[in-house]
């Protein structure tokens, strides 16, 4: 397969995932601004969502709520957005056109055209819940399709690859953005039920609330969130299973090189050990610091498989 | 006019104009009728529903094409497609194919003749001045035989049919022809939106053009056991990016851009993969020569690749097409073809050309200059429609201009009589009813080493604007189906067959266990039923 292709395929992974967790998060996060307890200030949602998409060009200060739900959703201006990560999925689904199914590239370009029919006005006053759903929606289809449309070999592999790395970053973000939402507030009198409920926050973003509960009964705290999110083997979007399936994806393509063998494996590997076996006391007077850590081997990690497989750009 | 019911209430033939589905002449296809009628009877909202439900259908799928503005970027568009499709006869057809691939034969001829012997530039069939004029000749060409003697692997001819019912050669294009694409996905839009028309009538598939493709692509391979072979793109930005991504796609081969491909000490090509350099038999470029390789080509060139040609000329890699076809395209030389074939081949031509004017000889410029009005003037290399003069419409003022351009500098230009090309019915949205539009026809002939075919269909290009005469996508025409009738072949005979319905299959089939309720029952014919 062709370097750029490999890359492509990636990518496309990669912004496919991050849509759905920013559409997640932006959807969840506005909403519990009404589903909370007390009132929850609209200054705190909107900055949460602004610390999370990384906006820089919306002014702080006082913020106007359309102006941080447009730029986080609708603006193709910005690389950031919504409707932009959408773009870039299918871009570089465009460039690895012809390696992908049909069936997958309909999928994805049917996904971008549904995003661009979307009105922003109508998002602004009615459309936010709709669209945020919507958008899991597509990509749920589009990873039925890559999944059952495609040979599960190298094509299938690289978008895997990007949407498992995507979804431990992804994770890992939101845990620090909301964990940085969490510090802001006091532990006390009123404070101290919001805070509470930043947890169910944090397990709705990633659609663990339900199997969470199943889980812990009704048992909530700070260390049931990190043991199920970071460490659970076998919740789809918790770091340990994905670093695992990060790590099974690099193992296939190193099993069929001949090339001597590379060090993806072993920093994986490593990375996933440090999940799968975390232990809460360790790490629960700095979490944040921790996952920045954990954070910075993941991307040293993404530039190995740079690196080591789609060459100097 | 009969059959002028529902959308076609309205339809008018324009005098001194051939309307393909409507006037009568030596190759009308007998039972157009049929399909007029099928048109005919929808209710505006009817059809209106199926044009944008085929609209959809080209939006869904990505076939898009890039209009470049000032503002830098592009913005996608979908291709003007026209439901109502354009049918050519077995017969006529079948004299087409023999009078294609003859042309682009001497075409080759010719190419090989020009890059080594020179014997009809001795022979002053054609001058040699045109040939050393020409923006497309490659120097670093001579000498060198490609694989089999084919220089255009892939060969478009433009033809237009006139007032008198024959088809004419308008142009042939010999570097890159495009449109293919369209010829495939245009009939998968027909397909799925009119099939019941598909019923009533055999049509030749077009389906076969990838597999057709690739067989000519491998048959010029420098290395015959399992040749590597790819389509090079300028890059998803290029306007016909779809089509080269649907190519790829349908061959099972690689999409390559320049920066992909390298060639090392020993001209051998190779493509950068994920398990380190593979090496590239056969390109099959959709990049200009110009942008080859910036060894030989231009300098500042990104798309290319360094070192192509002196790969290609060490026999290590095939280029498609070859470099240097432009002389054979360039509008002067296409005057020349019917020369060609009674030189090579000492036939006369099957399909004749456009009578042509080369304004680079002085009785030609003389004509030309006269009976200006009359006549179109074309410069010789460009394409897309792109500087066509139509002069029978131009102001004083501009046909002033025009002539003192082709005083100076008349070996760019050619100059032909003004054709009316046939019309056909065409949905115009904005009237709600189909009007007549003028069409062209681009072929596509494949000469591979030893093997030659001409693809049974083509691309139908539509003026959509009212008079116009200009059919290129890049100046606001659409395309239509082209049906080439098939002879009626024989339909087999075919025995009921349930399929994996054995008696123990029929029974792990539709009898749920454990207590669920199941949501079928067996008749007794073993067939499925509802319940309730």
């Amino acid at each position: 397969m062709l370097a750029r292709i490999a890359n492509s395929l990636y990518w496309t992974g990669r912004y496919l995932e991050r849509s759905e967790h920013l559409a997640r998060y932006l959807g969840v996060q506005y909403f519990s601004m009404l589903d909370a307890p007390m009132s929850q200030s609209r200054d705190f949602t909107l900055t949460s969502i602004i610390n999370m998409y990384g906006l820089s060009d919306v002014q702080t200060g006082e913020l106007k709520e359309t102006d941080v739900l447009r730029s986080a959703a609708m603006d193709y201006d910005s690389p950031l957005s919504i409707r932009s990560t959408v773009q870039l999925a299918r871009e570089n689904a465009r460039v690895a056109r012809h390696v992908i199914s049909t069936e997958l590239w309909e999928a994805i370009n049917g996904f971008h055209l549904n995003m661009q029919r979307v009105d922003p006005e109508f998002f602004l006053t009615h459309g936010l819940h709709d669209f945020t759903t919507d958008v899991g929606r597509n990509c749920a289809i589009v990873r039925a399709r890559i999944d059952d449309t495609l040979l599960h070999d190298e094509t299938w592999i690289f978008i895997k690859l990007g949407i498992h790395i995507e979804r431990v970053i992804q994770v890992m973000r939101i845990l620090d953005s909301k964990l940085h939402d969490i510090d802001l507030m006091t532990d006390r009198g009123e404070n101290r039920a919001l805070r509470q409920y930043q947890g169910t926050v944090i397990l709705k973003i990633v659609e663990g609330f339900d199997m969470h509960k199943k889980l812990y009964q009704h048992l909530l705290t700070p260390k049931t969130t990190i043991d199920f999110l970071v460490g659970h083997p076998n919740f789809a979007r918790s770091l340990t299973y994905n670093m695992k399936a990060v790590t099974d994806l690099l193992k296939r393509m190193e099993a069929s090189e001949s090339r001597k063998p590379n060090k993806l494996l072993f920093k994986s590997g490593k990375i996933f050990s440090g999940f799968r076996y975390l232990e809460y006391e360790d790490v629960k007077s700095d979490i944040g610091g921790y996952l920045n850590d954990s954070l910075t081997e993941v991307y040293a990690l993404h530039d190995a498989i740079v690196a080591n497989y789609f060459g100097e750009e | 006019m009969n059959n002028s019911a529902g959308l076609f209430a309205n339809y008018d033939v324009q005098k001194g104009t051939l309307d393909e589905a409507f006037s009568n002449f030596k190759a009308a296809y007998p039972k157009y009728n049929l399909i007029r009628e099928r048109f005919g009877k929808l209710k505006l909202a009817e059809f209106r529903r199926l044009n944008e439900s085929a609209k959809l259908s080209f939006l869904n799928q990505g076939i898009t094409y890039a209009v470049y503005s000032d503002q830098g970027g592009g913005t996608e568009r979908v291709f003007p497609f026209d439901l109502f499709p354009r049918v050519i006869t077995a017969g006529e057809w079948a004299d087409l194919e023999v009078g294609l691939l003859q042309r682009n034969k001497a075409l080759n001829l010719f190419l090989e003749d020009v890059y080594n012997d020179q014997k009809i530039l001795k022979d002053k069939v054609v001058p040699e001045s045109i040939i050393r004029s020409s923006a497309h000749y490659v120097p670093a060409m001579e000498g060198f035989r490609p694989a089999g003697g084919i220089y255009t692997q892939i060969c478009g001819t433009d033809l237009v049919r006139h007032t008198d019912g024959n088809f004419y050669v308008l142009e042939d294009n010999l570097r890159s022809p495009s449109g293919v694409s369209y010829v495939l996905s245009n009939r998968q839009a027909m397909r799925r939106t009119l099939y019941d028309l598909f019923t009533q009538t055999r049509v030749e598939d077009v389906s076969e053009y990838p597999k057709m493709l690739l067989d000519t692509l491998k048959s010029v391979a420098p290395r015959p056991d399992n040749p590597n072979c790819c389509v090079l793109t300028p890059g998803h930005f290029n306007s016909a990016y779809y089509e080269h991504s649907l190519l790829a796609q349908r061959m099972g081969i690689d999409l390559v851009q320049g920066s992909d491909l390298f060639v090392d000490k020993d001209d051998i090509v190779y493509v950068k993969t994920i398990r380190g350099p593979q090496r590239m038999d056969v390109i099959y470029r959709r990049i200009d020569d110009d942008f080859l390789d910036p060894e030989v080509f231009r300098k500042d060139s990104m798309l290319g690749v360094s070192g192509l040609m002196r790969a290609y000329l060490a026999g290590n890699v095939s280029i498609v097409n070859a470099p240097g076809t432009g002389i054979a395209d360039d509008k002067a030389i296409c005057a020349y073809v019917p020369d060609m074939i009674k030189y090579y081949l000492d036939e006369e031509p099957i399909i004749a050309n456009v009578k042509t004017y080369i304004c680079d000889k002085p009785e030609d410029l003389k004509y030309v200059l006269e009976n200006m009005k009359e006549l179109v003037v074309k410069p010789v290399d460009m394409s897309g429609g792109y500087g066509v003069l139509i002069c029978d419409r131009l102001s004083k003022a501009e046909l002033e201009e025009a002539a003192a351009a082709l005083k100076a500098n008349p070996r760019n230009f050619i100059a032909q009589p003004k054709i009316m090309l046939s019309t056909h019915g065409t949905f115009i949205e904005e009237e709600n009813e189909f009007q007549a539009r003028h069409i062209d026809l681009r072929t596509f002939t494949l000469l591979g080493k030893d093997t030659a075919k001409v693809l049974r269909g083509g691309l139908t290009r539509v003026a959509l604007t009212k008079g116009s005469l200009i059919v290129n996508s890049s100046q606001g025409g659409g395309s239509k189906d082209t049906w080439v009738i098939a002879e009626d072949g024989v339909t087999p005979k075919v025995k009921p067959r349930h399929a994996g319905m054995t008696a123990k299959g029929r029974a792990s089939f539709q009898s749920q266990s454990g207590g669920g309720s199941s949501q079928q029952q067996e008749s007794s014919d073993g067939s499925q039923q509802q319940q309730g």
